[in-house]
This record gives structure tokens, C-alpha cells and sequence, in this order.
């Protein structure tokens, strides 16, 4: 019988206490606090975290203007990461992603109407976090499920072709800047 | 989308959010997406899809049924009727669970349909064609099926 050695045990939970915060202001003005596991999902605030040289203990002190995202997008991607701060990383989604199931939180967070989903996605696309775009655009490509041509014509907004030719036509008609 | 909410705008994004949507989709509904427009697709084309097979079956001109093998478990099939009124109308199907939806493009004839495929999925040519009747067209047979490169063999497995 092995005996187990007597070594402290350190719960995550308290590693994860007192992390390093930093602030965000969005577009609009309003200020988000976020901790640091949070922000490594975004691409871009982490490399403008390193870029800006903050540490754990000028962070707070110099909040992070991202001027391409509103108070409401931010708030929403502030959850988001904020939640998924912790898990673990997982592999291309691209071969599976079609059979992927979203987590009904998830589901529940990206229950919003198509304006704000666009102008989410555009600022998840900006601030670089693939697991949320992969999300959003789950949550998109599910408005296509059984639904005919005509009907995707409508849910996505698209034009016809003859629209197109005559969006085409005026745009080459009109007079560039310089007149 | 709930009742009342403007459309998505789906071409406005940018390329990297509307490729991957694309790719999120079931099969079936990138096949329906192609339909849409010529900008949905070129859309659906550049997401770079593949099949493994592209086999027809013509019973006469009048009934040609396309089936594409994407995987070895998904098939879609698309019943091509011609419709007087309406042109070739297409009724596209998944062979896993028999959804799908009827479509007419008023401009698309045989021909056109199975171009839309091939490009689709990025195939030079059908790989089989299969005749379960005897043609009474076999020049209209040719011009339509000008992709195939077994169509001498059916031909001949047709006449034995």
C-alpha cells in the first residue's frame, strides 16, 4: 500500500482569487473591468495590453480606449469572456463545427436581435475572439436550417442579382471623390 | 430572427465572420444559399466545399435526378422536373432525413443546374451517369451532358 505524500493542496479556486484587472472604455464611454484570464481571449486588447507595457500594477490606472465598440457589445463580450476565461483550448473547430452544440448559456447570451448580432459580430471580428465569433456565426448559419432560397433571401437580407447589377452600374456612374 | 427584426445583413460583413457562418451551416443550407444569388454563390464557392461523387440518373429528360455524395454519410439529391411553366425546377433533398425544399430558377435548364453543382463543389466532371430508359434524344443527351467522361460506358451497359 503506497502512502501519499503530505503536500499542501492549493485549491484553483484560490489561485484564481485577486486576479490582475485591467479597464476597458468603450465607444460610448462606459468603463469594464476585466480580469486578465478574460481578456487573453481577445487577440488584439491582449496585444495592446503587451504593446502598452501594463502590468498588474499600472493596469487599472491607464483604462484601454477601444473606440470601435459600444457600451452594449462590450458588456456582452465582457460576459462572455469572463465566463469562458477558463476553458480549455480547444482544437479547430472547422471540422466539427457543424455537428458543435452550443452551451444553452451561450445560446441564452446571443439571444439578441439581428442588428445588435451584426454589430456584435463586427466587434468580436475587431477585437480578434474566435471562440465568440465562432458563436455568433453558429447562432447565424442556424437561421439557415430548412428554410428555402426565398426565405434566406429574406432572414439575410440579400439582394437579387438584377439589384446588384444596378447597385454596380450607379456606383461606376457616380463621380469618385475627387469628382 | 424574431417577427419584426430587419434582416441580418449577411453581405455587409466582413470576410472572415461570413466565410465561417458559411461553413457553421448544414449542407443543404449552403446548397440552398448558392441559390440565392450570384454573390451568395460566389460566397459559398470560395468556402472551398467539396463532395466526393456527382452521379445522375436520367429516367428521360424530363426526370433527371443529381445525387451529390459529400460524405459517406450525406447525400443530397436534387429531382430535376421539367415544368413548363416554370422552367427546371429542382426539388433538393437530403438523403439522411428527407428534408429539403423545392426551387425554380426560371433561367436554369438542365444544363445549368448541374454546372451550378459541379462549380459548386468544385468538380471538373459527373462522375457516373446512370439511363434507366432507353433515349430517344441522344444528341440532346450530349449537349447537355458534355461533363461526364463515363457516358460511352453507360451507353454501353445501356444496349447489353
Amino acid at each position: 500500500m503506497s502512502v501519499e505524500p503530505e503536500v499542501p493542496i492549493v485549491q484553483v479556486e484560490e489561485v484564481r482569487e485577486n486576479p490582475v484587472l485591467y479597464k476597458i472604455i468603450s465607444s460610448d464611454n462606459h468603463v469594464f473591468t476585466i480580469s486578465e484570464h478574460a481578456v487573453k481571449l481577445s487577440k488584439t486588447l491582449w496585444d495592446l495590453i503587451t504593446n502598452l507595457g501594463l502590468t498588474a500594477e499600472n493596469a487599472l490606472d491607464n483604462p484601454i480606449p477601444v473606440e470601435n465598440v459600444n457600451g452594449k457589445n462590450m458588456e456582452t463580450i465582457v460576459q462572455f469572456c469572463e465566463r469562458h476565461k477558463y476553458d480549455e483550448e480547444e482544437p479547430e473547430y472547422t471540422n466539427y463545427i457543424r455537428e458543435f452544440v452550443l452551451p444553452e448559456w451561450d445560446r441564452q447570451l446571443l439571444s439578441i436581435d439581428n442588428e445588435e448580432l451584426f454589430q456584435l459580430i463586427l466587434a468580436t471580428n475587431y477585437l480578434d475572439i474566435q471562440k465568440l465569433m465562432d458563436y455568433c456565426c453558429r447562432v447565424i448559419g442556424d437561421m439557415a436550417k430548412d428554410k428555402t432560397p426565398e426565405e434566406l433571401r429574406i432572414i439575410y437580407g440579400i439582394p437579387t442579382d438584377a439589384e446588384d447589377d444596378a447597385l454596380e452600374r450607379s456606383a461606376s456612374d457616380s463621380p469618385g471623390p475627387s469628382g | 430572427m424574431r417577427d419584426g427584426d430587419p434582416p441580418l445583413r449577411l453581405l455587409c460583413l466582413p470576410n472572415t465572420p461570413l466565410r465561417r457562418i458559411v461553413q457553421c451551416m448544414q449542407y443543404i443550407d449552403q446548397f440552398a444559399l448558392s441559390l440565392v444569388s450570384q454573390r451568395c454563390k460566389h460566397l459559398v464557392k470560395s468556402t472551398d466545399l467539396k463532395c466526393l461523387d456527382v452521379y445522375v440518373l436520367v429516367d428521360s429528360l424530363s426526370e433527371i435526378t443529381i445525387r451529390i455524395r459529400i460524405t459517406d454519410r450525406c447525400w443530397i439529391k436534387c429531382l430535376l422536373e421539367d415544368d413548363q411553366a416554370t422552367g427546371v425546377k429542382s426539388n433538393v433533398l437530403t438523403l439522411r432525413d428527407g428534408k429539403g425544399f423545392a426551387h425554380s430558377k426560371p433561367e436554369y435548364e438542365v444544363e445549368h443546374w448541374l454546372r451550378h453543382i459541379l462549380e459548386m463543389y468544385h468538380q471538373s466532371e459527373i462522375n457516373t451517369i446512370r439511363l434507366l430508359t432507353p433515349l430517344r434524344d441522344v444528341q440532346s443527351f450530349r449537349d447537355t451532358f458534355t461533363s461526364c467522361s463515363t457516358i460511352r460506358e453507360v451507353k454501353v451497359k445501356l444496349w447489353n
